[in-house]
């Protein structure tokens, strides 16, 4: 029993790599897991919100608090408002427990951390047609800046609950979900995406 | 092959250098890019197209849009009722008519339009009473087979359907003269607009008609203004999509053909149904003609007269040689000039004294000023029209019959108002036009052009303007600089004269069509009225008027000037009837979007899903996840697999799934004091490290949920829920805390999908879990129940409970979701030297019946903790959710049903889930019963079937008698009530 295990990915034997390409012979969207993402959820302890939140902007850089649905990144971790007493913090490559102290540094005690790393995954969507494959599922307005780069949203893609970030890159959106949910949610994406054509990338660590 | 002899050798926005073949009732026909299959039926000299609803009419092509009340055909496979005129061609199409047998040329059910005396509105109720049995088994069947709009198929419907979600600043629904030109103006102040329209290309009625905007034709400077906006970031443009309903607020339903015109369709949708979602919404939806009502109006060979100038500008069809238009208003002067142009001979019967229109009319064509057709003569197609001179009083002094083989006809235009009224405004009855306007659209909402009445095209494009910039405006966006307006040709002043119907004596009102679709007549609603439902709305449900597809389009206005006319009201006093969504038909399929059969809704999965199909896992649903319902081995039956897992279980040592448990974390100084207020129980002195069994109510004292709380840290909780109610406690947390006790200092979130769970149960499963556990010491004396604690299972992080579902020796391990694999997989391999069996849900609900714990069947809504045996476990020395109302009269009373074990008296007896315990077996009726089963397995413990039940003063009659009757199953047997804990009711073998 001295061999550490390897985390498994829902996405394993459901995402394997390949062209499928639309009709006119053109690939609209990439699909790519990106593995290794802590995933930290933040609550606001009582009277603490606007705290956290000024701790969040020094740590940040800026002059204001994040409003809900903004997002910054900072030394690897991107910071997202995702709700009045909530954040999310995602960071690829480091451990979630690491994340957490540092993150525990940064806003003291004004929140409660969760960890949700092991609960959910990201997928990368990137491509001119991301918008509009995202909008077959997901009521989120994607098509302008209601959702600005490094924002997040909590929302419903075809029934399953999902977090997405705009990426820095505007054609570009990770989508956080609930590993219970990857078969449904690739079924959706692979069916939403066909009218476009997509490529299934190797995983991203 | 078809000569399309309709066919005018140019003119029209069809591509003549393609031809494109399609069929119609089996006989192959031609048309051209650009047509619809009402426009390509009539270039083949097709003019019968369907039967009638109820009298089996033969009908033509009324009309060329959604409103289409006759030419409903069905398509390819079997898809019914869908307007000849929405349609558009596409190389291989086969349509074929409906309502007839056995053809459409000799339809036997013409019988009924020589019954039509006997057939009145509303007949079958009055007529089909007696013998009242025979109502389902034989009238309606027989009415059925013979009415109805074409026929279903029983076949999976093999297309492919989507949704999606648009958000625009300006939604403009419309893309005609008007909606363009709005939109142009609310997208150059840098809004986000939405352009929605329901035809192919955009320009709506310009393409059908001989006019210039600007100098140019109208379908070019359409096309122009089309591209500027599709050179706009701001704009997105969807044609081919009609939007059929407005809901809350701004948010509105849409239907997008989006391959409905493709013979081969490749990776597109068959259609998508989008939600729009706009702050502001301008509607450019334009104006729909009125037919007119008189004898015979529905014959092939009729049609509305924007129709035919529709057919002939934008098809390049001549629909007739030798045409009479018959209308009130100038409008259709255009179309007895652009057909007179074409070649037809036309004569205006306009039963106006005079008309303005008549100046734009070439020197060939007739008019007849006070002149109405009251008849006309044909069988498949019209030959023949009576026309009669009216004087002011109404009455007619003869008719004379004249020759035609087209009639198009115009009552006037009503303004497309329907997603301005589809949340409860009513338009405006205006006489200066004699239709229902909208003058007040509402918040949010404007309106340009023909659907605001406004039918002179320079005052609509200035009204476009207007909206646009408002809309706009009202979006944060202010225009820049001075609009230019485009500059219409000039047309003729539209004026009106409202003909609802013509005078008694003029028509016999029987054959007087009001309604096209619905065979509904003037004699009809003379009817209604005579019976006392005349009201708009009760005229409908009496006459059927207005229903079916075209919903009212056509004929609404006119059934309500007729009603107003036999009322003695004005239509401003009579009113509408109510606007509702749909305004045209939709697909099922449209509406499911992907959401069907096996993608129904989302699937749960576990972690070890794969581990266990490769195991030969038969599985279950439980709400969303897909759970293993049991392992069988070659050649055993269900009873024999559970038996079997069970047994090992009880004897050595098994492994179950419990990934789905509903898990909860809760951190904060107040997380003890909050669930001590939620729970039964108290928590907030339970030591570190210790977890509990707890049972939460709800506020009326029935038991909402049990489950497990831990604790983790000093203000570090973790609970968990039954699987099916992991939602409802996670909202009724957050219920309690946003509401109730808002001052509380606890943050809690759903952890669920972090971890993956199984439980290792068995007098052996201490043995196994000491092969692979490290770093956490599981004797019993460091680890005894309800202990929590965390080590590692090969490297991998695992947080172990020892709480016991099965009444055994029990540790539930937790890990990382990412490492659940690979922890089952390591558990697994240490168990096998000591026969480790995985077991699935239905045994865990046959162990858990031995032991007499509750689950979702007992949990049913109706039953207090008390009621469950759980009343020891309600603190009295504090508050929580439920406390007080569990202490009502009704509640405590003996009477009450209360859980207790059931075992049947003949041995190798067995029970029916549900089944009513009752004392006299022949007994009947609700009163007899004093219980029912809950739960009922076979135990192999018990070596035969035991069962839960709830029982009126159940704990009272042990060892008393009854019987257990299902009359649904045909079944009874006799059962001897028990305590309902069957297996270890000391609850030692946990404790070991």
């Amino acid at each position: 029993m001295s061999d550490v295990m390897t985390p498994s990915s829902p996405f394993d034997s459901l995402l394997k790599s390949g062209v499928h390409t639309a009709a006119s012979g053109a690939t609209g969207i990439s699909i790519g897991e990106r593995r290794d993402v802590a995933q930290i959820q933040l609550i606001a302890r009582k009277g603490k919100a606007e705290q956290a939140g000024r701790a969040f902007a020094r740590f940040l850089g800026r002059k204001s608090v994040l409003a809900p649905l903004e997002g910054a990144e900072r030394n690897g971790l991107l910071i997202c408002a995702t709700g009045p007493l909530e954040h999310w913090v995602f960071a690829q490559g480091r451990s979630p427990g690491e994340v957490k102290r540092e993150l525990s540094g940064i806003v003291g005690a004004s929140v409660s951390l969760f960890d949700q790393s092991a609960g959910r995954s990201v997928i990368r969507l990137s491509g001119a047609h991301v918008a509009d494959v995202l909008a077959k599922g997901a009521p989120l307005d994607l098509q302008s800046e209601s959702l600005p780069a490094t924002g997040a949203s909590h929302t419903a893609i075809n029934h399953i609950p999902a977090l997405v970030v705009r990426c820095a890159n505007p054609a570009c959106h990770d989508v956080s979900v609930p590993r219970s949910y990857a078969g449904s949610f690739i079924a959706w994406l692979c069916e939403a995406a066909l009218e476009y054509g997509y490529v299934i990338e190797e995983p991203q660590s | 092959m078809s000569h399309q002899s309709h066919r005018l050798p140019d003119g029209g926005l069809v591509d003549r250098s393609r031809v494109l073949r399609f069929t119609f009732d089996g006989r192959v026909l031609t048309g051209h890019p650009g047509d619809t299959l009402a426009s390509a039926l009539l270039a083949n000299g097709v003019h019968l197209v369907g039967r009638s609803f109820k009298y089996h009419r033969p009908r033509g092509i009324f009309t060329a849009g959604p409103e289409e009340p006759n030419a409903l055909v069905t398509l390819g496979r079997g898809e019914p009722n869908i307007p000849a005129t929405t349609i558009e061609l596409f190389d291989g199409l086969e349509a074929r008519s409906q309502n007839r047998w056995p053809s459409l040329g000799f339809d036997l059910l013409a019988v009924n339009s020589a019954l039509k005396p006997f057939f009145p509105a509303g007949f079958y109720y009055k007529t089909f009473m007696w013998p009242r049995a025979f109502w389902y088994r034989l009238y309606e069947p027989m009415i059925r087979h013979a009415a109805g709009l074409g026929t279903l198929v029983n076949e999976p419907d093999p297309d492919r359907y989507e949704h999606g979600h648009l958000h625009a600043d300006v939604l403009v629904v419309g893309a005609g003269p008007a909606g363009l030109v709005a939109a142009r103006e609310a997208a150059r102040t840098g809004a986000r607009v939405l352009l929605v329209d329901e035809q192919p290309e955009p320009g709506g009625h310009l393409a059908g008609e001989q006019m210039e905007i600007d100098g140019k034709a109208g379908a070019d400077w359409a096309g122009e203004v089309a591209g500027e906006l599709g050179e706009m970031k701001n704009v997105r443009m969807l044609s081919r999509t009609c939007i059929f309903g407005r809901y809350d607020g701004l948010t509105f339903g849409a239907l997008e053909r989006v391959g409905d015109h493709l013979g081969e369709r490749e990776n597109l949708p068959r259609q998508r149904f989008w939600t729009l979602h706009a702050k502001q919404f301008i509607c450019a939806a334009g104006a729909i003609e009125r037919p007119l009502v008189f004898a015979n109006n529905d014959r092939p060979g009729i049609m509305l007269a924007g129709a035919a100038r529709g057919y002939l500008n934008r098809h390049g069809v001549l629909p007739g040689r030798e045409v009479l238009v018959f209308t009130n208003n100038d409008d259709a002067y255009l179309t007895a000039r652009d057909l007179a142009r074409a070649g037809a001979a036309v004569t205006v019967v306009d039963a106006r004294e005079n008309s303005t229109g008549a100046e734009i009319l070439p020197a060939n064509v007739e008019v007849l000023y006070g002149q109405v057709i009251i008849d006309t003569g044909g069988g498949r197609h019209v030959h023949s029209a009576i026309i009669a001179p009216v004087d002011g009083g109404g009455a007619h002094s003869g008719g004379q019959p004249r020759r035609c083989d087209l009639i198009c006809i115009s009552g006037g235009w009503n303004p497309t108002t329907h997603l301005l009224s589809h949340l409860g405004r009513k338009p405006a009855w205006d006489d200066a036009i004699a239709a229902y306007v909208m003058r007040d659209p509402g918040e949010g909402a404007h309106v340009a052009g023909g659907a605001a009445g406004t039918f002179d095209l320079g005052s609509a494009l200035k009204d476009a303007v207007v909206a646009g910039r408002n809309a706009a405006g009202a979006c944060g966006f202010r225009a820049k600089g001075k609009a230019v307006l485009p500059a219409p040709e000039g047309t003729p002043v539209y004026g009106v004269t409202p003909l609802w119907r013509l005078p008694q004596e003029l028509s016999s009102g029987a054959g007087s069509f009001v309604d096209l679709q619905n065979d509904v007549t003037v004699a009809d609603l003379e009817l209604a009225q005579r019976e006392g439902f005349g009201h708009a709305d009760q005229a409908k449900r009496y006459t059927t008027l207005g229903m079916a597809t075209d919903q009212g389009k056509l004929s609404n206005v006119n059934a309500l000037g007729i009603l107003a006319g036999l009322q003695g009201k004005t239509l401003a006093e009579t009113g509408t009837t109510t606007f509702r969504p749909l305004y045209s038909a939709v697909a099922l399929g449209a509406l499911a979007g992907q959401n069907r059969a096996g993608e129904f809704a989302p699937v749960r999965h576990s972690a070890m899903q794969d581990w266990h199909e490769e195991h030969g896992a038969v599985f279950t649903q439980a709400g969303l996840w897909l759970r293993p319902y049991y392992y069988p081995r070659e050649g055993e039956d269900f009873a024999a697999t559970v038996n079997r897992e069970v047994t090992a279980v009880r004897s050595g040592v098994g492994m179950v799934d419990v990934s789905t448990l509903g898990k909860i974390e809760l951190q904060g100084p107040d997380a003890g004091a909050f669930l001590d207020r939620l729970y039964t129980g108290s928590f907030s002195k339970m030591k570190i490290g210790r977890a509990r069994y707890g049972v939460m109510l709800r506020e009326d004292a029935m038991v909402l949920d049990d489950g497990t709380v831990s604790r983790l840290a000093e203000n570090h909780y973790f609970i968990t829920v039954t699987t099916a109610n992991a939602a409802a406690v996670m909202r009724h947390m957050e219920f309690c805390h946003q509401v109730h006790w808002p001052a509380m200092d606890v943050q809690f979130c759903s952890v669920s999908e972090a971890w993956s769970v199984m439980a290792v149960a068995g007098p052996d499963s201490r043995e196994v879990l000491l092969r692979v556990v490290e770093d956490l010491d599981l004797s019993n004396e460091a680890f005894p129940v309800l202990s929590v604690g965390e080590g590692t299972v090969g490297g991998a992080f695992a947080r172990i409970f020892r709480i016991s579902f099965s009444g055994e020796l029990a540790y539930e391990v937790y890990t990382p979701a990412g490492f659940g694999l690979g922890v089952w997989e390591a558990i697994f391999d240490a168990g096998r030297s000591s026969g480790i069996t995985p077991y699935g849900t239905e045994s865990m609900t046959v162990m858990r019946t031995e032991k007499g714990h509750v689950a979702g069947p007992e949990l049913d809504g109706r039953t207090t903790a008390n009621d469950l045996g759980l009343g020891r476990m309600m603190s009295a020395r504090k508050d929580f959710v439920g406390r007080w109302l569990a202490g009502r009269e009704g509640l405590v009373g003996a009477d009450r049903l209360q859980l207790v074990g059931l075992m049947p008296v003949a041995e190798g007896g067995s029970f029916v889930k549900g089944a009513h315990l009752v004392a006299d077996p022949g007994a009947r009726g609700p009163d007899a019963s004093q219980g029912h089963v809950t739960s009922a397995v076979h135990s192999p413990t018990c070596d035969g079937f035991i069962a839960l039940a709830l029982l009126k003063n159940g704990r009272a009659r042990t060892g008393e008698r009854l019987f257990a009757v299902s009359p649904l199953h045909g079944e009874q047997i006799e059962v001897e009530v028990t305590d309902p804990v069957f297996v270890d009711r000391q609850g030692e073998r946990m404790r070991v």
